[in-house]
């Protein structure tokens, strides 16, 4: 909240020459947006914590960018995490974090707010507060330090993070803001305090405050072998903090105009293209998935607000490549006609639509998107058997996968990608089998095909990833397989798996097994990820710059125990960390369909069914009231 | 048609390297509706290139990008107000020139440039020592080369690459060769000079590449 003019830094240009690509550094992007700071009541800063060219193809940035700058009182500006090299020579001249639109000191701003994407960027977000020269704790933040509020898919467990921020947003940014705004412009003009602001803060919609939240532990510890109690009580330590703080919900997509003048960086980023998200939610409620329960209910774009934001977005930005994202392309109605229309307007644009899923692949869209570059296809199909896809609701049985695979070769496509994941409950040896059994099956189709009906060659990629149970799953309660367990399984898959035409990928076990311990860590799990960050551990997520030695010695000298967190079955009646928090679905419902997936019963999508999860409390459009197929 | 874009860059885009920056010229064509055409064969591109990359962190006052169009340019001047209303902070398009496809190079040979190298008053004590180091019959310096297919740093002697120059500080103006002998490096000759008298390379030196010159 300094409003000195001494808030701007100066990079003088020897220090971008001696950095890996500095236009990472400078802004003055298309796209970005500049006001005038004097005519400002607050100023925010968006922290997307990674580098530039990870946080530039991130589309909440550009959705948020452009929410937040709508109002006329409120600058939005950006900033990424300097990679290592720049952060070096940044600390070493005394360099402040700043703001790439006005070059503003992080610590000028009214707020920052850090986007929680996943779990091994925490670390960097540390790492942004310290170069911006702001106290790591909020409890040593005072009334010149900006205000640190964090949001995104993760923010529906913030509680690793409680000690480090002052807010969490709870819900959809295109909506939760103006109250939070005005209650600040208001406390501003009145002079009043941090701790005051808190309280009106914490009394507006989608507006979590940890710090007036007190977490009691039971006296013993879990169970016999282990150290950790469990979380006995969370409860508000003052009236103006509820007892549930529930998230908010934009009701009507349209209602929000979408962002058709996006920021287009000038460097190439990992996606170069635009994107806009079709509809949000998931209809199919697979068991593992978080977005698919905290994103509920599914909303969608009408057709005419993607038509125009097609229209008006290539002509605004000259990008030759779109895309329209969802969790679940095909389960947007009339995507064809939609897409059939775009490219005969455009015929030189490439329109990618990731999360193709399996089922209602059909040869008329596949032969949309094959007009011009074709790339791989991939089908999640999570699991290699009928009885654990059952398990974990992911409605697809092997013969749908392999007609969607053989329509894809005969239209001339020769990757495929297979996405599995191993350590899911109820799983077998045999079910791992399976996944070597399927993705064989997946190349005997393109083998028996005539060679004049098929593409040259073919490549299989299968990859599996470890289970990391995720907070608001109805697999919330699983035990993590552990990381022998993990290993002892990629052994065994790649032995079964070898066949020249398939390429066999794993994550890292080690990475899942730290992902699962902060995703349902609690407010202890804080002291890991500072001890993490003060041995040296940043940008956790990039293979190169992950440093399991340092984060070894940070989980025993912090005492985290693994098996508390990560490989501990929890039992019904625990109070898990994030119970406190509203997100719509409820713990009946969940609690309903783990009890299913160990009966290895399915759900029906919401399209067909309603399963009653609870949803209808808090929303008040989208699949719950549209009549059902 | 082949086009020929003169435009300047400086200020943050002197950051931006020179293939970002031709997809980012790419992206500006779209904006303003001119299609630029594409090569044939298995992995289309579109014909586009300068000609002669600009190293980053320099100034260029008359860069050059050469460009082939599906149709003919109506309004070249129409193109240019619309080209610098979308143009990123820092590019600043000045002309566009047509001419005949079968034109096969249309700006000639590269010969060479003029650079302008602007030092800092700090410096001013090193003049006189920069002016010994011109004075040399031969003027060393050290530059990455190929040496048998590996990158590897080489010795370059500058001398006969240096046409003409002028100094009055702070600016020093050299008329330089760029063949595909040897090229001037301003970076390279700086980094030499402050080696010679056993200083660091001073990176906050503005260097701008005033024109390209051409045989014709």
């Amino acid at each position: 909240m300094i409003t000195s003019q001494n808030n701007q830094v100066n990079i003088p240009d020897s220090l971008l020459l001696s950095v890996q690509k500095p236009a990472r550094y400078i802004g003055g992007e298309s796209g970005s947006i500049y006001k005038n700071p004097a005519d400002m009541d607050v100023r925010y800063c968006f922290c997307f914590p990674d580098v530039y060219d990870i946080g530039m193809c991130h589309l909440g940035l550009q959705v948020l960018y452009s929410a937040i700058n709508r109002f006329p009182n409120v600058y939005c500006e950006r900033c990424f995490a300097p990679w290592t090299d720049m952060e070096a020579k940044m600390r070493e001249q005394n360099i402040p974090l700043y703001s790439l639109e006005t070059f503003t000191k992080l610590s000028s701003f009214d707020f920052l707010g850090f986007t929680l994407q996943y779990e091994m960027s925490y670390t960097n977000i540390l790492n942004m507060l310290d170069l911006g020269q702001i106290p790591l704790y909020a409890k040593d933040r005072t009334d010149a330090d900006p205000l640190v509020i964090v949001g995104g898919p993760n923010a529906y467990n913030p509680e690793p993070l409680s000690d480090f921020v002052d807010l969490v947003f709870l819900g959809e940014g295109e909506v939760g803001y103006q109250e939070l705004f005005e209650a600040y412009t208001e406390h501003k003009k009145l002079g009043l305090g941090r701790r005051d602001f808190l309280k009106k803060a914490a009394q507006i919609n989608g507006i979590y405050v940890p710090s007036l939240y007190n977490v009691t532990y039971e006296p013993y510890p879990a169970s016999e072998g282990l150290k950790t109690p469990k979380i006995q009580s969370v409860e508000p330590i003052c009236k103006e903090a509820p007892a549930h703080p529930v998230k908010i919900i934009l009701h009507h997509l349209d209602d929000f105009e979408y962002p058709s003048n996006p920021l287009v960086p000038t460097i190439q980023v990992i996606q170069d293209r635009a994107a806009m998200e079709i509809f949000r939610g998931c209809l199919h409620g697979c068991r593992f998935c978080q977005a698919g329960m905290v994103y509920r209910p599914v909303r969608k774009h009408s057709r005419e607000a993607i038509l125009r934001w097609v229209d008006e977005v290539l002509q605004n930005t000259g990008y030759d490549e779109l895309s329209l994202t969802s969790l679940s392309s095909d389960d947007y109605p009339g995507l064809f006609e939609i897409i059939r229309e775009i490219h005969q307007k455009y015929p030189n644009v490439h329109i990618s639509l990731p999360s193709l899923r399996v089922d209602a692949f059909s040869l008329e869209l596949m032969n949309e998107l094959s007009q011009g570059k074709k790339s791989s296809l991939t089908f999640a199909a999570e699991a290699g058997s009928q009885r654990l896809r059952d398990t974990i609701n992911k409605g697809i049985t092997e013969p749908e996968i392999l007609d969607s695979v053989e329509l894809a070769f005969k239209g001339g496509f020769d990757k495929v990608k297979l996405y599995f994941m191993l350590g899911l409950p109820t799983e077998t040896y045999e079910d791992i089998e399976g996944i070597a059994t399927l993705s064989k099956n997946v190349v005997y189709r393109w083998t028996r095909l005539p060679k004049e009906e098929k593409s040259p060659d073919v490549r299989v990629t299968s990859s599996t990833s470890f289970f990391v149970p995720k907070p608001f799953t109805p697999f919330q309660w699983c035990a993590q397989d552990s990381m022998e367990s993990f290993e002892e399984k990629r052994r065994f898959l790649t032995e079964k798996i070898q066949h020249k035409k398939i390429k066999y990928d794993c994550h890292n076990a080690y990475l899942s097994m730290l992902e699962g311990l902060i995703a349902r860590g609690d407010r202890r799990t804080g002291d890991l990820i500072y001890t993490a960050w003060k041995k040296g551990c940043r940008f956790d997520s990039w293979q190169d710059q992950f440093k399991r030695n340092l984060w070894d010695e940070a989980i025993a000298e912090t005492g985290t125990e693994i098996a508390y967190y990560c490989t501990r079955e929890r039992s019904f009646d625990e109070i898990l960390p994030w119970d406190h928090l509203n997100v719509g679905v409820s713990r009946r419902f969940l609690q309903n369909e783990y009890e299913k997936a160990l009966r290895h019963e399915t759900t029906a999508p919401c399209n067909q069914k309603c399963n009653q999860c609870g949803m209808t409390r808090l929303a008040r459009e989208g699949v719950c009231y549209e009549k059902r197929a | 048609m082949k086009n020929v874009l003169k435009f300047q860059k400086s200020g943050r885009m002197r950051f931006v390297g020179h293939l970002d920056l031709l997809r980012a010229f790419q992206r500006l064509f779209r904006k303003c509706g001119v299609e630029l055409k594409y090569s044939q064969g298995f992995n289309p591109h579109p014909q586009i290139s300068f000609a002669s990359p600009l190293p980053l962190g320099y100034n260029g006052m008359e860069e050059l990008l050469e460009f082939e169009t599906v149709d003919p340019i109506e309004d070249p001047e129409g193109l240019v107000r619309e080209l610098n209303t979308v143009a990123p902070q820092g590019i600043v398009a000045t002309t566009v020139v047509s001419y005949d496809v079968e034109t096969r190079r249309p700006m000639g040979e590269l010969l060479g440039a003029i650079y302008t190298i602007e030092f800092p008053d700090k410096d001013a004590d090193m003049m006189p020592l920069l002016q010994d180091f011109l004075n040399q019959p031969e003027i060393w310096v050290t530059k990455t080369g190929k040496v048998n297919g590996r990158k590897t740093l080489v010795k370059a002697n500058y001398r006969p690459l240096i046409n003409g120059l002028n100094f009055s500080f702070p600016s020093l103006t050299l008329n330089v060769k760029m063949t595909p002998e040897g090229s001037f490096n301003p970076t390279n000759f700086l980094e030499a000079f402050y080696d010679s008298i056993g200083k660091e390379m001073n990176y906050d030196i503005s260097v701008t590449r005033q024109k390209l010159l051409f045989k014709d």
